[in-house]
């Protein structure tokens, strides 16, 4: 199911975005985009995540946790004034204290979302924020993640888009090699930079991502090297474009592109997962990550449907200012070319 | 109201984060319109170029 919704994300994203071909403007790529990544950003951070007692229990190994946890709507039963019985939908149950505002409230005067308090001798757990009503819509809790989760929606669509920014170089340089249209050095030297710029999105919010889940910002882990790598690669590209004199020069350039573009193949896809890592699929893990395992449990459908739409709005985002910068270094090439030559006349 | 967005922070990171989003697609919108408008200025000049380049080449 989850790689029909990825499928269809961007199939959607290459249609608008390409359809037309890349350097022709077009609006629907733009409002699409903007549509998009606004429709992702409600549902990747609108929804509450919603556990269970196993979740809060999992959590809570010697320290107050607050979770939200659904109970269904005969999930609680007054015991005596302040002393309820709460039963989750998995069905597991706890005696608990209500509070809010850290005050007792009367078990008759049930509010839809409340604080339980249980014992803390006889459960591990003692701050649950309980949802008696089902919302609409809801992300599962993930154990040691909790709301940390919702990354997946930015940081993951980021670091594609970055990759696909790197293929569609390649791409264009191998096509500049053969035809020598300005057209595709312009969109070859217009999808490198702004590879560079998602990657470095990508990278900035893992950071702080993994500050608050790892304890540093910076861990030396397998894929955080190899992304670093990366982008020294494409910096590398960037002085060499500088520099350039000449239409041999450029095809210089294009070769380069291309061989640093089967290097972010190898440092993306294949380094991190043969080596061990604290990202998810390293060649320690289970599976091969919750994006990709063919796995049903490890991707909820909710999360893997916004996480389709933000992969085809970034997309699309990526397409649009691909569209405008290639242009622009069209645009800039000319006036240039026009500005030297009145010049020199 | 405050109350309600305290007890539900992710709701303040969403309204944040449209706000940023919504500067940079208003950004990108009118960088979009700044180049549709070089261009037209470059197919207007570029008929004036070949015309004189046509004037002062030796060829013709």
């Amino acid at each position: 199911m989850k790689y029909a919704f990825y499928v269809a994300g961007l199939a959607v994203a290459i249609i608008v975005g390409w359809g037309k071909g890349i350097l022709r403007p077009t609006r629907w790529r733009a409002l699409l985009a903007i549509i998009l990544i606004a429709v992702g950003i409600i549902g990747g951070l609108y929804p509450p995540i919603v556990g269970t007692f196993q979740d809060a229990i999992v959590e809570s190994r010697g320290k107050p946790v607050s979770i939200n946890v659904l109970l269904p709507p005969n999930g609680i039963m007054p015991l005596s004034d302040s002393v309820i019985w709460c039963r989750d939908i998995s069905g597991s149950t706890v005696k608990a204290r209500m509070v809010k505002n850290n005050k007792t409230v009367m078990a008759q005067s049930i509010p839809q979302k409340l604080l339980i308090h249980t014992s803390p001798i006889t459960h591990d757990f003692f701050d649950i924020s309980s949802v008696t009503h089902a919302p609409w819509i809801m992300l599962p809790y993930i154990p040691g993640l909790g709301e940390r989760a919702r990354i997946l929606f930015f940081h993951v669509p980021a670091a594609w888009t970055g990759f696909l920014a790197y293929v569609i170089t390649m791409l264009y340089s191998l096509r500049y090699l053969r035809t020598s249209r300005e057209e595709d050095d312009a969109v070859a030297v217009a999808s490198a930079s702004i590879g560079t710029l998602f990657t470095i999105l990508a990278y900035i919010s893992g950071a702080i991502w993994a500050k608050f889940n790892w304890g540093h910002f910076f861990n030396w882990d397998t894929r955080e090297l190899s992304v670093l790598l990366l982008l020294a690669i494409y910096i590398a590209y960037f002085v060499l474009r500088a520099n350039i004199r000449s239409d041999a020069q450029k095809r210089v350039a294009a070769t380069y592109a291309i061989v640093a573009a089967v290097a972010a193949l190898f440092l993306i896809f294949i380094v991190p997962r043969i080596t061990t890592s604290l990202h998810p699929g390293s060649r320690d893990d289970t599976n091969i990550g919750p994006i990709l395992s063919p796995e049903q449990d490890t991707l909820d459908t909710t999360k893997a449907a916004i996480f389709s739409i933000m992969l085809a709005g970034f997309t699309l985002l990526y397409s649009w200012m691909l569209n405008f910068v290639a242009r622009y270094r069209l645009i800039a090439n000319y006036f240039q070319h026009s500005h030297s030559k009145t010049y020199h006349d | 109201m405050i109350e309600y967005l305290s007890d539900h922070p992710h709701l303040v990171v969403l309204v944040v984060t449209i706000v940023i989003w919504s500067g940079i697609a208003l950004y990108l919108w009118r960088l979009g319109r700044r180049i549709v408008e070089l261009e037209k200025i470059a197919t207007q000049r570029r008929p004036s170029d070949s015309s004189s380049r046509s004037a002062s080449s030796p060829s013709t």
